[in-house]
């Protein structure tokens, strides 16, 4: 008996909505082209999207797309190769296993602790093989979200308490 | 390094689909990769992990709408065997629907066959 299919409700993290449209633009086929993104659909969430053209040497690699929430200090990161992101950014963070990505060949999704400006953040990014053929890997769509990690300070009294 | 890696069941192999380093996501995806794709007979997540004696993996969540491993044993029946595609020998795993009056027919045909040259045999060795 064939299964029904089961539409599932609203995702609420941010990169399993985003690996899911990546999953919806492939279709059948194995990954989804450029043209298949659709921003609309993503909504607020494309603010929080990244799209990075392959070269095949890889320092050569750029930023075709980024997202405002992704942008250190609201520098636009369009044209400009992933070498020149500041490391002490998300935007860094969440591109350092891009060589994983292109040798796996499938989404990778990775998040922990790291800082952004200098302030301690919890971040969670997806990064997902492009292809304009079909077979050869020739861009990545990610995506990625973070918060700062408040730290509080406790201080308290040299003595005993009463 | 520990990671989780999502694996579907296509074509009688197991493909990797994603990776994630949180297994609950890697679940979550699992479950959703099911719900969302019909046609899909089966999903898993594996733990992987690197030390210094190499790869070592094990399954965390498997959902499956068929027995994978019967599956590949057919297959790899059917690719081997050497009586020709659709016949299958007496132990090998038999499908719903299969048609079985071919192997009787097959089966039977080998009997008759042994038979006769046994007594083909025995009438040489009386002569």
């Amino acid at each position: 008996m064939a299964r029904p299919n089961i539409a599932p409700a609203r995702e609420m993290r941010l990169t399993m909505r985003v690996l899911g449209h990546w999953r919806e633009a492939a279709g059948d086929r194995r990954y989804p082209r450029r043209a298949d993104l659709n921003p609309a659909r993503l909504g607020d969430d494309w603010q929080n999207c990244l799209l990075i053209a392959i070269d095949p040497v890889a320092e050569k690699s750029s930023f075709l797309y980024v997202g405002q929430n992704l942008r250190p200090q609201g520098v636009a990161y369009e044209g400009r190769r992933l070498s020149d992101c500041a490391e002490d950014t998300v935007l860094h963070r969440a591109t350092t296993y891009l060589s994983r990505v292109l040798a796996k060949r499938v989404p990778i999704s990775i998040g922990g602790a790291a800082t952004h400006l200098g302030a301690p953040i919890v971040f969670r990014s997806v990064l997902l093989p492009m292809s304009e053929t079909g077979d050869k890997v020739d861009a990545v769509f990610g995506a990625a979200n973070f918060r700062e990690i408040v730290l509080t300070e406790e201080i308290h009294a040299a003595g005993p308490p009463d | 390094m520990l990671s989780f890696e999502v694996r579907r069941y296509t074509g009688n192999r197991w493909l990797l689909d994603a990776v994630f380093d949180d297994k609950a996501l890697a679940v979550a995806e699992a479950k959703a990769l099911m719900a969302r794709n019909r046609a899909l007979a089966a999903v898993r997540v594996m733990a992987v992990t690197e030390d210094e004696d190499g790869f070592r993996e094990w399954t965390i969540y498997k959902q499956s709408v068929i027995n994978e491993d019967e599956e590949q044993a057919l297959q790899r029946v059917l690719e081997t065997s050497p009586v020709g595609a659709g016949v299958l020998p007496a132990d090998a795993p038999r499908r719903r629907g299969f048609p079985g009056w071919l192997y009787y027919a097959e089966m039977s045909a080998r009997v008759i066959l042994l038979l006769s040259a046994g007594v083909f045999l025995i009438a040489l060795l009386r002569r």
